[in-house]
């Protein structure tokens, strides 16, 4: 997912200028990294030269020049393609990146597995507690539970696959020493 | 370091040949929600029955204040469940012969409250999780979760110290579980009650505070109690 | 009080939300303790005959109740239909046993102290009792009405005091008496609900979470049964061998062997169950397959239903025989007995109370085959969901009453002749008799076979696959 596709579905709902972008998404999506301006500005002049966007209006109401951006006949084809297609089901890192942990401290005997997992455990959880403490905030917006949502139920996938895993060391260890 | 509202210190309990807890201790402080979590059959709900005082253990002892819930008697006990002490389990709480008003007014009537009384206060209850609609119908009339919604309500109605739920949200799908506890959550903070929740659901169990996890009978960690708890 | 004005209200609101089962219950259980109101009140009545309280010198066309020596034989018969009655009620308390169980769990649960829980089983008890006794009480007066009413009619001219009565309507309602009666009958059913609910109150997790284990049948169990057959059959071997005059063996005998042969009739059944099953599940028929298992996995559940069939089986047995034997020897030298229509019309009464014992009997039956078609309809459902066809199960159902009921009935008989042999050695010998211990047994049978089928219906309803749905 592309800076510049994530622009383009924002510029969808209306012209806006730069940091008025950034605030839209930064609200949208509460969980997912702010975008830093410096990026919505190079993204923004790449949709340009492409002939995605193109410059709506340039005010300056006293304060230092703005320029507002608009979505363009072909930007807006090139949005409608994206959001056609499914997102490729990537694998998913995190649990690779334990995985490998796991393997190499039976390997190197630096450690325990077992407390390692048991200290990935609290990690996750830690925060899966705070992700639900936001979604359960009286009045949360929607998006906020929803992104909340989307990310706690990956880290659930995550402490599902290590109680399996927690399970299974024995087999694991028999597995890997013996390789 | 805060007194616990209720302590469990080495607790045995055997069924037949199987021991069910060999030797499980577990605090639960006032006012938290405390998930338990662990792998089928590692003893999870024996060690709630027992902190509940429904089931005595064979050995070790439940404080709770100066109380010791092990050699409680009969009636000790089923008089802390319905002063005191709430529950909540999968299914199977409920009197399937009452109706949802009845049945959330169950532990006042049992202890002495008068009818209108009684009511009143269930009615306020189911409104506050939202099945007041369901007054009227019987547990095989509802929904799982609008099921589990009203067992919340007779758990809370006694404003109890401490809440025990065994899988609240086992049989719901996620949304209608995220409403159970969201429910049961709030209305634990609101009035102070400490929650034990076992669960096998690491979703559910973030709605906690703290986590212990069982294994083969014996709690295995116990998340350290945070300098306070936040709320 | 007020405890017990707000478990009342409680018992209250969960009948009316109660399934179709807990009603039949209470329902059959209000009918049992209508019909021992009546036996009761009946027994009253001819108990204060002859007394000041009676109305007067009797003077019936029944001798039994004219003779003031016969009559307490007339209120002990009257008062044992009540046993068959109890028996009755005791099958009925089974229905529902299991959802019942769950409810007391469910409030032990909220918080009901053991105490509690029973006192409102109790209490539904009770309710169901003294609705069943004051319909009793309230049959029985009209049931006088009625027949004061007619004997008047067609009584025509002579005054009441000459004229011989059929019914003692003449008799003063004894009220201090009914009201005991009307009472007490239901304050006994409460007393023994009290008791009984006393393991059924006790686990708040009860069938809720986990569901019993049922009782493992040992062998050891299957010895004193028929040792104390065998010890009464000798006792009584002993006591005619010994020859002591006609009358002194038998009365001397039926003293110790009767309440000898009642036990081992009752300790062997639960066995003979299981022997029978063991035997049965042998075979390669399906329904006997089904059948022999069922009765090997819970013999205790035969013993119980068939215990008052072969008590009915052992009372008649030897009534029939007595009765014969007694008649046959008045009829023997009639000029001795002018009164012989006086023995016979006082045995024909006990052998009217016999069938109505042996008629609530057999509803008890009944009831007991209905109730495990319903509590097993998971089972049930399951073998049929599976492709069992429905004659099978149908056939297997029967065979489950037939396999231990016939030689437990073969079995009650026997014995109910064998307390009688020394009567009937003693007398001349005659086949008649046996002929007609032969009959009735085949009658018992026959008429327990019909009572399962009766129940049969029920099974359709039973392997219904959406019982496979629910808990
Ligand atoms: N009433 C009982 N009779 C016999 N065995 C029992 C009983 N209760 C529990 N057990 C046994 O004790 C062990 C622990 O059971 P428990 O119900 O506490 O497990 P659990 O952690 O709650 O499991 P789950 O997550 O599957 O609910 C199991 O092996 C179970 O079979
Ligand atoms: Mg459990």
């Amino acid at each position: 997912m592309s800076t510049g596709n994530v622009l383009l579905g924002l510029l969808a709902a209306g012209p806006g200028h730069g940091y008025d972008l950034k605030r839209r998404h930064d609200e949208r999506f509460p969980e997912a990294r702010p975008l830093a301006y410096g990026q919505v500005y190079t993204s923004l002049q790449r949709l340009v030269r492409d002939g995605l966007a193109e410059v709506d209006a340039t005010e300056s109401d006293g304060g230092p020049e703005r320029t507002t951006y608009r979505l363009t006949e072909r930007g807006s084809l090139t949005l409608r393609t994206w959001l056609g297609e499914p997102v490729p089901p990537a694998p998913v890192s995190a649990a690779n990146e334990i995985f490998a942990k796991v393997t190499a401290i039976i390997a190197s005997g630096f450690g325990d597995p077992a407390a390692f997992l048991r200290l990935q455990r609290a990690a996750h959880l830690a925060r899966m507690r705070e992700l639900t403490a936001v979604k359960t905030v009286a009045g949360a917006p929607l998006s906020a539970v929803l992104s909340a949502d989307y990310a706690l139920t990956h880290l659930d996938a995550d402490l599902r696959w290590m109680d399996n895993a927690a399970q299974r060391l024995g087999a694991l260890a028999e597995e890997v020493t013996s390789a | 370091m805060t007194t616990p509202l209720i302590e469990a210190r080495g607790l045995v309990k055997r069924y037949g040949t199987t021991d069910a807890l060999r030797g499980a201790s577990l605090r639960l402080l006032p006012g938290e929600v405390l998930a338990v979590t662990g792998p089928s059959g590692s003893g999870k709900s024996t060690l709630l029955h027992c902190m509940a005082g429904i089931v005595r253990p064979d050995e070790g002892e439940v404080r709770y204040g100066a109380e010791r819930l092990d050699q409680a008697g009969e009636n000790r006990r089923s008089t802390l469940r319905r002063t005191d002490f709430g529950v909540v389990f999968q299914f199977g709480q409920l009197v399937g012969e009452l109706t949802a008003l009845d049945n959330v007014a169950l532990p006042l009537l049992l202890a002495g409250t008068s009818r209108a009384a009684a009511h009143k206060s269930a009615g306020t209850w189911l409104e506050r999780f939202g099945v007041l609609g369901q007054a009227g119908l019987r547990p095989g009339e509802m929904s799982g979760g609008q099921g589990q919604r009203v067992a919340l309500a007779r758990a809370m109605v006694t404003a109890p110290k401490a809440v025990f739920a065994d899988e609240p949200t086992g049989a719901l799908d996620s949304l209608a579980g995220e409403q159970v506890m969201t429910a049961l959550v709030h209305a634990a903070r609101e009035s102070g009650t400490s929650v034990l929740l076992v669960t096998h659901d690491a979703q559910i169990a973030a709605y906690a505070d703290r986590e212990a996890t069982v294994r083969d009978g014996v709690v295995e960690t116990e998340d350290e109690p945070a300098a306070e708890v936040t709320r | 009080m007020s405890a017990l004005r707000s478990d009342a209200l409680l018992a209250w609101a969960m009948l009316r939300g109660s399934p179709r089962s807990e009603r039949w219950r209470l329902a059959l259980t209000g009918l049992g303790a209508a019909l021992g109101t009546g036996f009761a009140l009946a027994a009253a009545v001819v108990a204060v005959i002859g007394t000041r309280y009676g109305g007067g010198p009797p003077s019936y066309t029944n001798g039994l109740l004219n003779e003031g020596g016969l009559r307490p034989g007339v209120i002990t018969a009257l008062l044992l239909l009540i046993v068959p009655v109890l028996a009755f009620v005791g099958q009925c308390t089974r229905i529902g046993a299991l959802q019942r169980e769950r409810r007391f769990a469910a409030l032990r649960l909220a918080g009901a102290t053991p105490r509690q829980v029973r006192r409102i089983g109790a209490l539904e008890t009770a309710a169901a009792c003294g609705v069943g006794s004051l319909a009793g009480l309230t049959g029985f007066l009209a049931l006088r009405l009625v027949l004061h009413a007619g004997q008047q009619a067609g009584g025509g001219d002579g005054g009441p005091q000459q004229r011989a009565l059929t019914w003692p309507t003449d008799v003063p309602v004894p009220w201090a008496a009914f009201l005991a009666v009307v009472l007490g009958l239901p304050l006994l059913a409460t007393l023994e609900a009290w008791f009984t609910l006393r393991r059924a109150a006790t686990d708040p997790l009860g069938a809720a979470v986990r569901r019993r284990r049922p009782r493992r049948f040992r062998r050891v169990r299957l010895l004193p049964g028929p040792l104390a057959l065998l010890a009464a059959t000798g006792l009584l071997l002993m006591a005619m061998s010994r020859k002591l005059g006609p009358d002194t063996p038998f009365f001397a005998a039926t003293g110790l062997v009767l309440p000898l042969y009642l036990f081992g009739l009752l300790t062997s059944s639960a066995g003979m169950a299981a022997a029978m099953g063991r035997l049965a599940s042998r075979s390669g028929r399906p329904a006997l397959m089904i059948a022999g298992k069922r009765l090997r996995a819970d013999p205790w559940a035969a013993s119980r239903a068939h215990t008052a069939v072969m008590l009915a089986a052992l009372i008649g047995v030897g009534y029939l025989t007595v009765r014969r034997v007694a008649l046959d020897a008045l009829r023997a030298e009639p000029e001795h007995h002018p009164d012989l229509a006086f023995y016979v019309g006082g045995y024909n009464l006990a052998g009217l109370a016999l069938l109505i014992g042996v008629a609530v009997t057999i509803s008890g039956l009944a009831v007991s085959v209905a109730e495990s078609l319903t509590a097993r309809r998971r089972t049930l459902a399951a073998l049929a969901a599976a492709g069992t066809p429905r004659k099978v199960l149908r056939r297997a159902v029967l065979l489950e009453t037939a396999l231990p009921l016939a030689p437990a009935i073969v079995l009650s008989a026997a014995c109910g002749l064998a307390v009688t042999g020394p009567f009937l050695v003693a007398r001349a010998w005659s086949a008649r008799p046996l002929l007609e211990a032969a009959l009735l047994a085949g009658g018992l049978l026959a008429a327990s076979l019909l009572a399962t089928a009766a129940s049969l219906p029920l099974l359709r309803y039973s392997v219904h696959p959406a019982q496979l749905r629910y808990e």
